[in-house]
């Protein structure tokens, strides 16, 4: 499914001059969208932690789907909304950007029968810490998705996720058992 | 020539090209650095994992939903049930995995009245806990919040607690414990072992101040008097943990079957722990009380009141749908089983499985990247 987007374009070439100039005709949105917003709720959700923004984004991947539908073969109607929502997600987390000031470890009430019980630790605020493409990519791939697929979410190339998925999990680690780095002066 | 860590990484992910994954394996056979620096990504990729799965929606088959967070020892890898559990815990080694959250007590069989104060584990059942009725309960403790200082419930004295385990041999830990150690067949790879040292916790209750917490709740049933100032005694015996680190089964890959990621099972034992209910007061009095608290879901409280026998038996909670209680070799177990993440190109990674079961007074457990059928196996190849 992703493909060097050179080899891409040349075969949608050869189809357009053979193929009448049409959009998808079978192409069914509310079928789409039937069958793929669970998932694509889901998948937002887990990614910004807010449900209302999780439909905004939702709604504008799906509406983007239509509009490619209409220019193009989607042959992976789930698999497109997918990378796009990531892609929206990622812009979301940039848009945000790092949040190494806020207090990330709450803690849990004192319990008189268990005073050993350790903070609960918030993984979100974890994750708020973290570069914005790291967080993209460690999030990306612990719901299951292929270098490629998150080389083609974040813009990255993909034999480059390697080194940022290893340095985001190290980080995010290093966070949750030690506190977000002070904010560094750039003098 | 050494690599370096996201080329490791793309390694454990089966992300590498095949010569390529061939030139790493045959590196990582002679190459100590670039072997341990692969240990520190799995464990980080299996610390993430696991804090990651506490973010995913309600409906899935929740995980446990706090990650506790502990000092990591420089240069000393967590084992991965560590990771999703805790060593907390862990260190209870399912034995009083949820002890506490069990609320199943249960006097030994049939003898002396001042023996019906001792509680021993003799049975493991399931309880079916979802994350839903997590969010019940808090959301009916959260009513008394603020109102209520938990520290002024009691006091707790801890001898003999030690931070974390010790690692030790399995000559050493042997000889620590009063049964035999069983350790799974068939299992390849690297193995460590840990001691956790027998520990006692005493509680003394604030009658009072407990019982106005539970009219806080609306609870009719309240603490008996003669519980004030008394002390529960809660023993935690040795506890063994045996850590395997194992490469792999292939994540697709038929031609090599070492180069999948490392996996890693825990295996654990150790004796009931004890609670001790102080003298003169009435065991079933104090069940009465926990079966009727009022921020029970029904579907608990149901299941609490159908446990047919309150003698011996401990319950497990199991999160959502994915525990049952199973028999393997006409013994009682129970298994809990996690599946991989969701996402549409999930690389054929495992989920985990837990096997918890009790044989002749030792409570045993086997966990980790496994199936449940591998669970099950290993679990029978434990039993005697």
């Amino acid at each position: 499914m992703p493909m060097p987007r050179g080899d891409t374009t040349l075969i949608d070439d050869a189809r357009r001059a053979d193929a009448p100039r049409s959009a998808q005709t079978d192409f069914d949105a509310g079928a789409v969208f039937r069958a793929e917003q669970p998932a694509l709720l889901r998948h937002l959700l887990y990614m910004t932690g807010d449900r209302a923004l999780a439909e905004d984004l939702a709604q504008e991947a799906f509406g983007r789907l239509v509009q490619a539908a209409d220019m193009e073969d989607v042959r992976n109607p789930r698999a497109w909304l997918m990378k796009v929502a990531s892609n929206l997600a990622y812009n979301h987390f940039r848009g945000e950007g790092r949040r190494t000031e806020r207090e990330i470890r709450t803690a849990a009430d004192g319990d008189a029968l268990a005073p050993d019980i350790d903070a609960v630790v918030d993984v979100r605020r974890c994750l708020e810490a973290l570069d914005p493409r790291d967080r993209a990519v460690l999030m990306l791939r612990h719901s299951g998705f292929s270098y490629a697929e998150i080389a083609d979410s974040v813009g990255l190339a993909a034999n480059s996720i390697g080194t940022t998925l290893a340095r985001a999990q190290r980080r995010f680690r290093d966070i949750y058992e030690n506190g977000p780095a002070p904010a560094r002066r750039v003098i | 020539m050494c690599y370096e860590d996201g080329k490791l990484l793309e390694y454990l992910d089966g992300e590498c090209a095949p010569e390529e994954r061939q030139a790493v394996k045959a590196h990582l056979a002679t190459c100590a650095d670039c072997a341990a620096a692969l240990v520190v990504l799995e464990s980080d990729r299996q610390f993430a994992a696991a804090a990651l799965a506490s973010l995913q929606p309600k409906d899935a088959p929740c995980a446990p939903p706090v990650v506790e967070a502990t000092p990591a020892v420089a240069g000393r890898r967590r084992p991965a049930v560590v990771e999703r559990f805790g060593w907390g815990r862990v260190a209870a080694a399912a034995a009083a995995l949820v002890f506490a959250a069990s609320f199943a007590f249960a006097p030994v069989r049939g003898l002396a009245a001042d023996v019906l104060r001792i509680f021993r584990v003799q049975k493991i059942q399931t309880i079916s806990l979802t994350q839903a009725d997590m969010d019940r309960i808090g959301e009916a403790l959260s009513k008394g919040e603020g109102k209520i200082d938990l520290a002024s419930l009691g006091e707790i004295d801890l001898v003999g607690s030690q931070p974390s385990p010790e690692e030790t041999t399995l000559e050493a830990a042997q000889k620590a414990v009063d049964f035999e150690l069983a350790l799974p067949k068939g299992i390849e790879g690297t193995r460590t072992v840990q001691l956790q040292k027998p520990m006692t916790a005493a509680f003394k209750l604030k009658v009072d101040a407990v019982n106005q917490m539970l009219e806080l709740y609306g609870s009719e049933k309240l603490l008996p008097r003669e519980v004030d100032g008394k002390a529960f005694t809660f023993k935690v015996p040795a506890i063994v943990t045996v850590n395997y680190e194992v490469p792999g089964s292939a994540a697709g890959d038929p031609d090599d079957p070492g180069a999948g990621p490392m996996e890693f099972v825990m295996v654990g034992a150790a004796r009931s722990p004890e609670l001790v209910v102080p003298d003169g007061v009435d065991p079933l009095a104090l069940r009465e009380v926990i079966v009727n608290l009022p921020f029970l879901p029904d579907n608990i409280r149901r299941q609490l009141a159908g446990v047919d026998d309150w003698q011996n038996t401990m319950l497990i909670p199991t999160y959502g749908t994915n525990g049952r209680d199973i028999t393997i070799k006409g013994v009682p177990a129970v298994i809990m089983v996690e599946n991989a993440g969701a996402g549409p190109a999930s690389q054929g990674v495992q989920g985990y499985a837990t096997v918890i079961w009790n044989q002749d007074g030792v409570i045993r457990v086997i966990s980790g990247s496994m199936t449940e059928k591998q669970a099950i196996a290993y679990a029978e190849s434990m039993m005697r």
